[in-house]
């Protein structure tokens, strides 16, 4: 992969976790904190953004101009997962709006990470697939053009 | 070059002092035209038909024609075979390989941003992200560079 696919892929992603990190927060608040209205700055609306960001710096671990092994992928993929982690609980622990010192709010957290990190996957997989559903119907338009312009 | 009547076969004549490259490559370029590609198998020489072909292949500086139950050695280099085969729809797909379009079941997602096609052998080939682009452009008709 070359640097500008990498790139064009990172800030693909990067849109795709700002608003699962949006929907997150959402949840995260509805069952740690129920009722509770939030009162926050204009500034803090852009959290989504940073904490996005953030989360896409370790991702650098899966770039590699020379062709990876599904095993290296993988590898790479779970170290890449862990840095992730750390990112959001480093964020945890110095953010005043979370209360890092419930251990639920941790677990929530973490589990919300990893369902991120999952559905960006998936996400990216099924824009994959429908891109190459799309390539093999125009592939089999060209075979019958070629088929047709033999005949004729 | 010497106009000859309808009913006469059409034929090419090489006079030359030795077979050099250049004068193999001439020869490749004359039959890939009329359809077909030298190929050697168990120390034979096999006129394989461009249509028969799945892909090509170059492993450790050899380049291999592989149709659906054979594989055949070539002494052509596949930058050779690129611009030649462009008009039988064959196309680069990876550093190493030439694939025939014709040939082609389905294309499918796989790992790391790639893609890989289905033949119509069964067999799974890798298209590398950096031929996508050509990939697509081709798909659509325009197999210039």
């Amino acid at each position: 992969m070359s640097l500008k696919e990498f790139i064009e892929k990172r800030v693909k992603l990067f849109f795709i976790l700002s608003v699962m990190i949006l929907i997150a927060q959402a949840i995260i608040g509805t069952i740690a904190a129920p009722g509770k209205s939030l009162h926050i700055r204009y500034i803090d609306l852009l959290s989504p953004l940073y904490m996005a960001g953030l989360c896409i710096l370790p991702t650098v671990v899966t770039y590699s101009r020379k062709k990876l092994t599904a095993k290296q992928m993988l590898v790479r993929h779970a170290i890449q997962l862990v840095l992730i982690e750390g990112v959001m609980m480093l964020i945890a622990f110095t953010s005043d709006a979370i209360d890092s010192s419930r251990p639920a709010v941790l677990l929530l957290i973490g589990g919300a990470v990893l369902l991120i990190y999952v559905l960006a996957v998936l996400f990216l997989w099924l824009g994959q697939v429908s891109e190459s559903k799309k390539m093999t119907a125009q592939l089999h338009q060209l075979q019958q053009n070629a088929e047709r312009n033999e005949t004729d | 070059m010497t106009k000859i009547e309808r009913g006469e076969p059409e034929r090419v004549e090489i006079f030359c002092h030795a077979l050099s490259d250049e004068v193999r490559e001439i020869v490749a370029f004359v039959k890939s035209r009329r359809g077909q590609l030298t190929g050697t198998l168990d120390d034979r020489q096999y006129e394989v038909p461009v249509t028969d072909i799945f892909y090509i292949e170059s492993v450790d500086n050899k380049v291999f024609l592989y149709t659906k139950d054979k594989v055949y050695e070539t002494k052509q280099k596949i930058y050779e075979f690129e611009s030649m085969l462009q008009e039988k729809y064959f196309l680069r797909v990876s550093k190493s390989m030439l694939l025939n379009l014709m040939k082609v079941e389905a294309i499918k997602p796989a790992l790391n941003g790639r893609f890989s096609a289905v033949l119509r052998s069964g067999e799974q080939v890798i298209i590398t992200r950096k031929y996508v682009p050509a990939l697509k452009r081709a798909l659509k008709g325009d197999f210039g560079a």
